[in-house]
């Protein structure tokens, strides 16, 4: 529903949030659209804004001979990120699996520690890494790179784990008992799974959601939300 | 306004890089529909 201007407090609130908003998405978009401009320069040096443009810049990238230097750094990056992007998810989302579950309140200082990283300046972290790591007698290298970029991704994918998992219904453990899961796998290692699999159908099932009640096979009947099979098709 | 020495290529290939990411945002956002599942 759109937020009514009736009052002039309403009007100055919307207005300062408006420019709040427009000076924060300038501090992060304008850096970014000056590099693009400045990759458009005719000139020989960076200079901005670009005496001229061209995309003469962009063509010598293509030759691997005398581009091979920023060929080679290109492909360093790529590979620091597929790696550091693929280990920091698992290791982060397993976290969260772990944390969700969990309601002492150690939990909640784990879960402060796991966001520390955020609060450190990239510079001063990655400072402070090389630093360490040279003390340990740990040459600096691709792996290190790898270490250093998942203590800062990592934060990232938890967080956002976190909060989809805090807005999953924690009935669907048992509604996925109700689905047909039965109590071997339910106490494995699978009520990620049988929760993902419930969720899923839920998810799924857009032309019938409806919720009803009705006593699973748990020991206590709980109000879930069941996709009922003979009212989808299924 | 600001000039430097630096090689202009980085320049070239962070634009491209700049692109690329943007490309794979606009594309992954229509495979998972995430825009629509996260205003759910």
């Amino acid at each position: 529903m759109a937020r009514q201007l009736n009052t002039a407090p309403d009007r100055a609130y919307s207005f300062v949030m408006g420019a709040l908003a427009v000076i924060g998405l300038s501090i992060l978009v304008v850096p970014v659209l000056i590099v693009l401009g400045i990759s458009f320069t005719s000139s020989n040096v960076i200079k901005f804004p670009p005496p001229g443009l061209s995309f003469r810049w962009y063509e010598a990238l293509l030759d691997p001979v005398r581009s091979r230097h920023v060929h080679v750094a290109l492909w360093n990056s790529l590979w620091v990120a597929a790696f550091a992007t693929a280990i920091g998810a698992v290791l982060a989302t397993l976290a969260a699996l772990a944390l969700n579950r969990a309601s002492r309140a150690s939990a909640r200082a784990v879960e402060a520690g796991f966001l520390s990283p955020l609060i450190l300046p990239g510079l001063a972290f990655g400072l402070a890494t090389l630093m360490y790591f040279s003390i340990l007698g740990f040459r600096p290298s691709l792996n290190l790179l790898i270490a250093g970029h998942i203590v800062v991704i990592a934060p990232f994918i938890f967080r956002t784990t976190l909060a989809s998992l805090t807005q999953l219904d924690p009935a669907l453990h048992e509604s996925s008992a109700s689905l047909g899961q039965d109590g071997s796998t339910l106490s494995g290692a699978s009520p990620c799974r049988s929760s993902l699999r419930a969720s899923q159908r839920a998810r799924s099932s857009r032309s019938c959601r409806r919720w009803i009640t009705c006593p699973s096979r748990s020991s206590s009947p709980t109000r879930a939300p069941i996709c009922c099979p003979s009212a989808c098709g299924e | 306004m600001m000039e430097t020495t630096l090689d202009v290529r980085v320049a070239a290939m962070s634009g491209a890089l700049i692109v690329v990411v943007l490309i794979l945002m606009i594309v992954m956002d229509r495979l998972t529909n995430l825009t629509r599942r996260m205003s759910m």
